[in-house]
């Protein structure tokens, strides 16, 4: 998958991740679920950029 | 408690340190050596984000609504996923124009509308100044807070604010291009985010484990109090899934059209490059930020702090528990955290009331004196405007509401820019009839719905008589506008607000034409074009473009700006072309929409257009011409996009794959490109070799092959030893270059030696008979000769001399013998692939010495004709493993005796052998293939079929030619041909 559709895709996740219906599944430990999917979804966008701008610095 | 003047003389000496950063910044700038060009600053100075709201708003509203601050974090988080796109696009649009506003931006997208421009500004500042005022609330009521009592609040708010509009015009307004780029403020706002991170953090740990035993005690005992709605949402939650939601797209759109965002993302980024990083690091600081939230509002609820007060939870927990220290650094941090976004707020709005509003009143006056040092003057004072407008909305109207509902009513606001902007972005059919209507209506709903309320509650209006009967009517409640209820107030202003803004922008744009300036705009936009590239515009001299600049950016820097867009493009100024001069112009508007926002900017120079009405209509019709052309292909280039995509994927793979390793060098040497063989050739990585030069890369190639002239191919040995074939070529591009392909033929030449060595001793195995006779019969003589000299009687006379005369012809012999052997050994030796200066003549006679003591030579005649020829550069045991080829196959042919002719002959630059014999000849069908290998005439067992095709490259590789001329019966002729040093010069 290119970047350029993968980032709108995260962002669709990320959109649904942190909305109702899948909010309300985590009811019993909100805070937890908040923060740590907070924390999964920056890591996957810094994984995404860093191999990107890799493989552009690689590419020349 | 800290005594007031104490805390007065803290923040001064804060601020003097704010100034000592950002002036350490602006020098290093200066000379060269920026402090803020790399992706953490600028992510750092996004994290202006996060003001005394966050600070202290965010556990106010954590410990009144639960989990209803986290949306306005996890918006932007989401929308940063989607900056290497769209922040790009619009960084580069206002890059490409100059733009340093928000309203430039609209206005410029809706073809330099200045009604417009008004309209974006006017709006942003009736939605900023309460988020402005916010701030200078949060210092005041913490100042208070800390010095234990009101009075000299007001006062000491005063010089804060003075000193706070100083700065931001001394860092922010020196010169009057809003274009350039503000180090010293940008370096100063991201230490202002650390400090606050770590403010933030020591406050927070300091309850979480200093106060309590860690997150679980914390959220256990909530969890167990009369507060734990506040861990959910939804329903029987502090806030309900739609709020929630809400909050979370105001948010998004929060974090690209707040005008500080908008002026540090885009106006302040020095690379695009930046933004891959900070789609990380920004939310990363976020998330530190949150990481507390929760447990100080918990544990202030839990240690029986009043929920009413909880906006300052973050300074009174450690004020009840005497720690005066870690509450000076939580002021220090909430300080932070207000003047960082007061500096840039500040310096944002001035610029868009000074390009929007100010300057088309004042622009009449162009002609007086100083004219742009009035204009910098002028934004210095609305600087000053707009950090004293928000602390007098502080004093009056702040004081009713909470940080977040402040706040909150800002974000509202600056969404009603969202359709227009976001929509401008991708739909060209969106014109500036729709935006107005659209931000108008849009502004309409906010004010009524969540302003108006507001200024009731402050008593700015009376809720009796008219507007009192307005808010109790059944329709018109601002809190259920149309009789729409169930909805959270922010949900419900979000909804009316879109709903009417964006039927009010699609629907004007679809039912209105644009004219041509906004479908040119348009274009600009949506298609990311560059404007020079697409039209042409009217001609103004350097002369009239020098005058138009003066007046509004002063004379020196008006020649300065000229000049160094000639030296740039190496123009000369007596020789500039009509194109230049459009670009001239061009280059001069964008520094004018800098200077004085785009709309001003386009006007000025339209202005003194010269445009015929003709030329209008030409004009026009081809941009309609265009715009449709280009609609129509828009599938086509799709389709062309992926095949690209598809073509540039699949050469990749190829280059990638080769066996060889590619290297492509710019004109000034610099790698571009470097293979993956390259890597496994040289041990370089690809990221270490980019950009890199190639001679360092490549020690051990000479330096002349890197000179742009002609194709060049040698072969070199590497560092490690490896044998490298080298071809290097010019690239047929105009901008120069080279491509260099390198292969690495170690294996290859060792082949080719163990491949010589046994043709060599192939060509010896033929002729080993003859030479077994040649050594037998001296050996037999030799062998009877002693036998007679064991018998002789010594003393004898004639039997002395027989023994005498019978020891030289043994020492002949054996002297003939041991040549033999020489000769032998000489040619089974290789010794190297070297080319070397040697006698071709020399090697001829030593082969036909040689092959002479074959006894089937016997039957030949040979005859040789040598003419005078130079040395050769060849490597002679290849070349004479050629003549012996050849003679041996010639004798093979004549197996009852023949004539083999031998000529050598010079015909400048080349030497030609010809080795013609009377033996069978070729048959002419197959001597097209006897150079072929594994090619043979003779019989089974008597021929490898190598000997020739040997020949074919040993003669190759010396750069000459080999070739037959034969005939069945009448003999064959073989003709090689050598060039000498000249001809290989």
């Amino acid at each position: 998958m290119y970047h350029k559709e993968l980032c709108p895709f995260i962002c669709l996740l990320a959109l649904l991740a942190f909305n109702y219906p899948i909010l309300s599944l985590a009811a019993d430990n909100l805070p937890s679920y908040l923060y740590l999917s907070w924390g999964v979804l920056i890591l996957v966008v810094a994984l995404v950029t860093t191999l990107r701008e890799r493989r552009r610095r690689k590419m020349g | 408690m800290i005594a007031g003047w104490l805390l007065e003389i803290i923040i001064l000496c804060y601020l003097c340190l704010l100034f000592f950063i950002a002036y350490v910044a602006e020098r290093r700038e200066n000379r060269g050596k920026s402090l803020v060009t790399n992706p953490y600053v600028y992510s750092l100075s996004l994290a202006v984000y996060c003001t005394s709201w966050t600070f202290y708003g965010s556990v106010g509203n954590a410990a009144t609504s639960g989990l209803s601050f986290l949306p306005i974090y996890l918006g932007p988080t989401i929308m940063a996923i989607l900056w290497g796109s769209l922040l790009l696009k619009i960084i580069t649009i206002a890059k490409r124009h100059r733009i340093t506003t928000i309203s430039d931006f609209i206005a410029s997208r809706y073809g330099n509308s200045l009604r417009l421009s008004a309209l974006v500004t006017v709006v942003t500042i009736i939605g900023i100044t309460p988020y402005l005022g916010l701030q200078m609330k949060a210092i005041m009521s913490t100042f208070t807070i800390m010095a234990g009592k009101s009075s000299g609040t007001i006062a000491s708010g005063w010089v804060i604010a003075l000193v706070l509009g100083i700065f931001a015009m001394i860092f922010g307004a020196r010169r009057l291009d809003s274009s350039e780029r503000h180090s010293g403020l940008v370096l100063a706002i991201a230490f202002e985010s650390l400090v606050k991170l770590v403010a933030f953090l020591a406050v927070g740990i300091f309850v979480t484990y200093g106060l309590f035993n860690g997150f679980t005690d914390i959220f256990a005992r909530i969890d167990s109090s009369a507060y734990r709605h506040l861990l959910f949402i939804g329903d029987g939650g502090a806030v309900s899934y739609r709020e929630w939601a809400s909050l979370l797209f105001l948010s998004m759109m929060a974090i690209l059209f707040l005008p500080r965002q908008f002026h540090v993302a885009v106006v302040e980024n020095s690379a695009p490059s930046h933004i891959a990083k900070a789609m990380w690091l920004f939310p990363l600081y976020m998330l530190l930020m949150n990481l507390f939230v929760l447990p100080i509002a918990f544990g202030g609820i839990l240690l029986g702090n009043p929920r009413l007060e909880a906006d300052s939870f973050v300074l009174t927990i450690p004020l009840s528990q005497g720690n005066s220290a870690l509450a000076l650094l939580v002021f220090i941090g909430g300080f932070s955290a207000a003047t960082g976004m007061v500096i840039v707020e500040s310096l944002a709005l001035s610029t868009m009331m000074m390009n929007s509003l100010v300057m088309p009143t004042i622009l009449r006056f162009k002609h007086i004196q100083d004219f742009p040092l009035v204009l910098l003057n002028i934004k210095r004072l609305l600087i000053l405007g707009c950090v004293f407008l928000g602390y007098f909305f502080a004093l009056s109207i702040g004081r009713f509401y909470s940080l977040v509902e402040i706040g909150l009513k800002s974000f509202e606001a600056i969404t009603i820019f969202a359709p227009s902007l976001i929509l401008g972005l991708y739909w060209k059919k969106g014109n500036r009839k729709g935006a107005m209507a659209g931000i108008t209506a849009g502004f309409v709903v906010w004010f009524y719905t969540l302003l108006m309320p507001a200024l009731i509650r402050a008593d700015v209006f009376s809720p009796q008589g008219f507007w009192g009967a307005l808010l109790t009517h059944d329709l018109l409640n601002p809190h259920a506008l149309f009789g729409l209820t169930g909805l959270d107030r922010w949900t419900h202003c979000l909804f009316w607000q879109l709903l009417f803004n964006l039927s009010a922008y699609v629907g004007v744009s679809l039912f209105s034409s644009q004219n041509e300036v906004e479908e040119r705009q348009g274009l600009l936009f949506v298609e990311s074009y560059d404007a020079k590239l697409v039209f042409r515009r009217s001609v103004y001299t350097i002369s009239q473009i020098e005058n138009i600049l003066e007046q509004y950016v002063g004379k020196s820097e008006a020649l300065d700006i000229v000049s160094r867009f000639l030296v740039r493009e190496s123009i000369d100024r007596r020789e500039i072309t009509q194109e230049d001069l459009i670009r001239l112009r061009n280059e001069a508007e964008r520094v004018l929409s800098g200077v004085l926002g785009s709309s001003i900017s386009t006007i000025i120079f339209e202005d003194k257009a010269t445009l015929t009405e003709e030329e209008r209509g030409e004009l026009s019709n081809s941009i309609k011409q265009m715009t449709s052309s280009l609609r129509l292909s828009r599938h086509e280039l799709a389709d062309a996009n992926r095949h690209l995509a598809y073509l540039k994927e699949f050469s990749e793979n190829i280059i990638e794959s080769a066996p060889l390793g590619i290297v492509t060098i710019d004109a000034g040497l610099a790698v571009k490109y470097w293979n993956r063989e390259m890597e496994q050739i040289t041990g370089v990585d690809r990221a270490k070799a980019i950009n890199q030069p190639i001679k360092p890369l490549l020690p051990w190639v000479q330096a002349t092959a890197w000179i742009p002239d002609q194709q060049k191919e040698m072969v070199a040995e590497s560092a490690s030893g490896q044998i490298i074939k080298l071809n290097v070529s010019p690239f047929k591009d105009p901008s120069g270059g080279l491509v260099a392909i390198l292969e690495n033929i170690t294996e290859k030449r060792k082949m080719e030696e163990s491949l010589l060595q046994t043709s060599k001793l192939a060509s010896l195995g033929q002729f080993t008979a003859g030479i077994s006779h040649e050594i037998g019969n001296p050996l037999a003589s030799i062998s009877s000769l002693v036998q007679e000299l064991q018998s002789i009687d010594l003393h004898s006379p004639q039997e002395l001399r027989f023994t005498h005369e019978s020891l030289q012809t043994i020492n002949n012999h054996l002297a003939r013998i041991a040549k033999i052997v020489r000769s032998l050994g000489d040619f089974a030796r290789i010794s190297g692939a070297e080319k070397t200066s040697a006698d071709i003549v020399e090697l001829l006679v030593q082969t036909l010495n040689l092959v002479k003591y074959d006894k089937r030579s016997r039957k030949i005649e040979f005859i040789t004709e040598v003419a005078p020829i130079p040395l050769l550069e060849v490597n002679a045991d290849q070349i004479q493993q050629v003549f012996l080829n050849l003679v041996i196959n010639a004798i093979d042919a004549m197996a009852d005796g023949g004539r083999l002719e031998i000529s050598v002959a010079h015909h400048p630059p080349w030497v030609v052998l010809r080795f013609t014999d009377s033996g069978c000849g070729i048959d002419e069908k197959v001597v097209g293939r006897i150079f072929d290998p594994f090619f043979t005439t003779k019989p089974l067992g008597k021929g490898t079929g190598l000997g020739l095709s040997l020949c074919y490259g040993i003669i190759k590789d010396h750069n000459g030619r080999i070739s037959v001329a034969s005939q069945k019966g009448r003999g064959a002729t073989f003709e090689i041909t050598l060039p000498t040093k000249k001809a290989n010069e």
